[in-house]
């Protein structure tokens, strides 16, 4: 899972940009499977919200409250199953992380999947704020 | 839409009518403006007839993204602002960073057009494709970061805030538009805006953004630009102390304009420079898709209290401090974050301050005249109220929220030869005696004195553009056209004018067009178009009376010497005629029928 340091993110906004653009081919960041938010006021902290597998809690959210079992964990991320998945958003709903996101336009359930290996994000970070 | 990096339209807003609607943009436009500036330049030469009121239904305001905007291209989180200035009277178009363009493109919008005046005070609200005029009542009269908390917490997460503060209510001449600090708005857009009755611009978007190459192709040529930037040397010291770093090789260079531009080496330099400053940085702050972060969270003390801001520039720091003669610099900070919180052009106020400092000691103004202040070079007890006062248009400051070329048009008594501008615009601190392609610059640019329309600086001095004699004529007319007119392109898709310095060239500009749009560019089109825009711009001026009488500098750079050792001193008449030939001009400064038609410029 990816472990971001939010000490050194600047909020330049570019992890979740490629991100998006590997899942859909477009710059999207609000379907991103890493996104950033701030806390509230001026110039607030940069926090992400990316998949970090519950750290912490009992078990994966998003794969117990899957109705159809279409979200697994398969080689350290969660796999998503399109054929078995309804696109009913349980797993958007449950995730503590805001991790999950449901593109309408792809049609698509995202979340980090580590790029298959070797995460963009991690790659295009300009201060190393990211890290596996 | 057969290009990608656009959304395809553009909202119109009048104001007076309250109508909101939409505007394609063509194809051919594109293909001959890009976007950005070049685009602005087009719409608003259209849109404003000739001799417009800046103040009257019939300017426009014109709020533009680039192609770039919302994609991988580094440093596209930028956006311009256009209009005919109250200030110049002729056209200007200015730029900022942020997260405000990024939110526009992913709301699905290239820009929003805005002309006419709403009956009472409102904002635009655009929450993807809602978009509606709402009341504001209660933000008019808050200032540009009160606008910005108080409308981010009515919205909720996710939304963006352009706005004017006090200035551009009270339609100071260089009022500025604010977003986090990022201001834009040199020559009055904040003003143009607060006429109209238009308070701030609120923007979130979550939507896409397509780019002209797609897949593994579209990341790999996009990255490498971002490495581009990130393995250059120079960014390190963007990164370090921002703008700033240039402080100290100007001034030893004697080119740091000090005391009105009476003097070009500043004494007190250590205890204003970035040495000064650094540790006063906390945290690094970037503008969308900017792999430099080149902002900083900065908080000073002043009287005990503390105080928090983003990181000064050199530009505000010459207009502030040495212009003023002012090495104080907690108050220097405190000047300038009001001018963000106001809305107020930091170069334009402190040059105004300035003049009527040097009007002052020299028996021009009395303390009768400046409510009672000692406006003495030096005196840092007055960088606060003067901004205040201009702010408020309120006893010295309502003769200073003209500008220097009205205000002492109107004072008289021999101040216009304290009056540092070009077509109105109030000079920035690059002395013209000490870079003489800067001097052909600023003496040319449509908007005024405008370092950014070819900042010379790199090539006649930081060596990082070529490795000019800054003190040579030869050369130079040669070397501002090219820059002003790779410039224009920088503009028009829209990255950061830093990347100039940070191992961009002409031919990765071009690069980074195609990668956004799917166009096909070369470094010989990025200065045809070039060409066109700055002769597009031209004749905006020239359509205004604006014409080669007003490509001179003040007369304080031909007779009075600069404070290097040789005291050198700039004629621009020894490189205008050799200019205005290059550029396809006549003698006149005018541009021929048959430059206009080879640039397909009908107009």
């Amino acid at each position: 899972m990816l472990s971001f340091a939010r000490e050194k993110c600047v909020n330049c906004r570019i992890c979740e940009m490629v991100c998006s653009f590997r899942f859909t081919d477009s710059i999207h960041p609000s379907v991103a499977a890493i996104r950033i938010g701030r806390e509230e006021g001026k110039w607030g902290t940069p926090y992400a919200m990316v998949c970090n597998l519950c750290e912490g809690l009992d078990g994966y959210k998003c794969v117990d409250a899957c109705p159809e079992g279409a979200l697994s964990l398969s080689g350290g991320v969660i796999a998503w199953n399109a054929e078995k998945c309804t696109r009913c958003e349980e797993c958007v709903d449950v995730c503590p992380q805001k991790a999950v996101v449901f593109d309408r336009q792809t049609d698509r359930i995202n979340i980090c999947d580590l790029c298959g290996g070797k995460p963009l994000c991690i790659e295009w970070c300009p201060e190393g704020a990211i890290s596996l | 839409m057969k290009y990608k990096g656009y959304k395809g339209q553009l909202l119109t807003v009048d104001l007076s009518s309250g109508k909101i609607d939409r505007r394609g943009l063509e194809e051919t436009t594109l293909e001959k403006y890009i976007g950005g500036r070049g685009l602005a330049a087009r719409i608003l030469y259209d849109e404003i007839k000739a001799k417009t009121d800046p103040y009257s239904v019939d300017n426009r305001l014109l709020f533009i993204t680039g192609p770039a905007a919302g994609t991988l291209i580094p440093t596209s989180g930028q956006y311009g602002v256009g209009t005919k200035s109250p200030l110049t009277g002729g056209l200007s178009v200015g730029f900022a960073g942020g997260h405000w363009a990024n939110n526009l493109k992913f709301a699905g919008y290239d820009g929003v057009l805005f002309w006419g005046q709403s009956p009472k005070p409102v904002y635009l609200l655009i929450n993807d494709d809602r978009v509606e005029l709402l009341d504001v009542g209660h933000l008019w009269g808050k200032n540009t970061d009160q606008t910005e908390e108080i409308l981010k917490k009515e919205l909720g997460p996710g939304f963006e805030i352009a706005s004017i503060g006090l200035a551009g209510e009270n339609a100071v001449a260089y009022a500025t538009i604010c977003n986090e600090q990022h201001a834009v708005g040199r020559a009055g857009q904040g003003a143009v805006m607060g006429w109209m009755n238009l308070k701030a611009v609120a923007v979130r978007g979550t939507g896409n953004v397509e780019m002209g190459l797609s897949g593994k192709t579209g990341i790999k040529e996009a990255f490498f630009l971002h490495k581009t930037i990130r393995e250059n040397p120079i960014r390190a010291g963007f990164r370090d102390v921002g703008t700033t770093g240039m402080l100290d090789p100007i001034n030893e260079a004697a080119g740091q304009p000090c005391f009105n531009f009476k003097k070009t080496y500043f004494p007190d330099v250590s205890k204003i420079n970035s040495d000064k400053m650094r540790p006063w940085f906390q945290r690094f702050e970037s503008c969308s898709g900017c792999p430099v972060a080149c902002g900083s969270i900065t908080k000073f003390k002043l009287d005990g209290a503390d105080y928090i801001t983003e990181r000064i520039e050199h530009q505000s720091v010459g207009a502030l401090a040495t212009n003023c003669g002012i090495s104080d610099l907690p108050k220097v900070f405190q000047a300038h974050d009001l001018c963000d919180k106001y809305g107020i052009d930091t170069i334009s106020a402190g040059l105004s301050i300035a003049w009527a400092m040097e009007c002052f000691e020299n028996g021009i103004l009395s303390t009768s005249e400046t409510d009672g202040m000692e406006l003495k070079f030096g005196n840092a007890e007055v960088l606060k109220p003067l901004v205040e006062k201009i702010a408020r248009k309120e006893g010295i400051g309502k003769l200073l929220a003209k500008g220097v070329r009205e205000a002492s048009r109107e004072l008289g008594r021999g101040s216009e030869k304290y009056a540092m501008h070009v077509k109105g615009l109030e000079m920035p601190g690059y002395d013209p005696r000490a870079f003489f392609g800067m001097a052909l610059n600023l003496a040319t640019t449509a908007r005024g004195a405008d370092h950014n329309k070819a900042f010379t600086i790199a090539a006649e001095f930081l060596g990082v553009l070529g490795d000019y004699d800054r003190f040579a004529y030869e050369g130079k007319p040669e070397l501002v056209k090219r820059m002003q007119d790779s410039t224009v392109m920088i503009d028009s898709i829209i990255m950061c004018m830093f990347t100039v310095d940070l191992g961009i060239s002409v031919d990765l500009y071009a690069r980074a067009v195609n990668i956004a749009t799917g166009m096909d560019i070369n470094a010989d089109d990025v200065y045809i178009i070039g060409d066109r825009v700055n002769t597009l711009e031209r004749m905006f001026n020239i359509r205004e009376g604006i014409d080669a009488s007003q490509d001179r500098l003040p007369d304080r750079f031909a007779n009075e010497p600069a404070s290097d050792p040789e005291g050198h001193t700039v004629d621009i008449s020894r490189m205008l005629p050799e200019y205005y030939k290059l550029r396809g001009w006549d003698e006149n400064g005018v541009p021929t029928s048959e430059h206009l038609q080879k640039l397909g410029l009908n107009l």
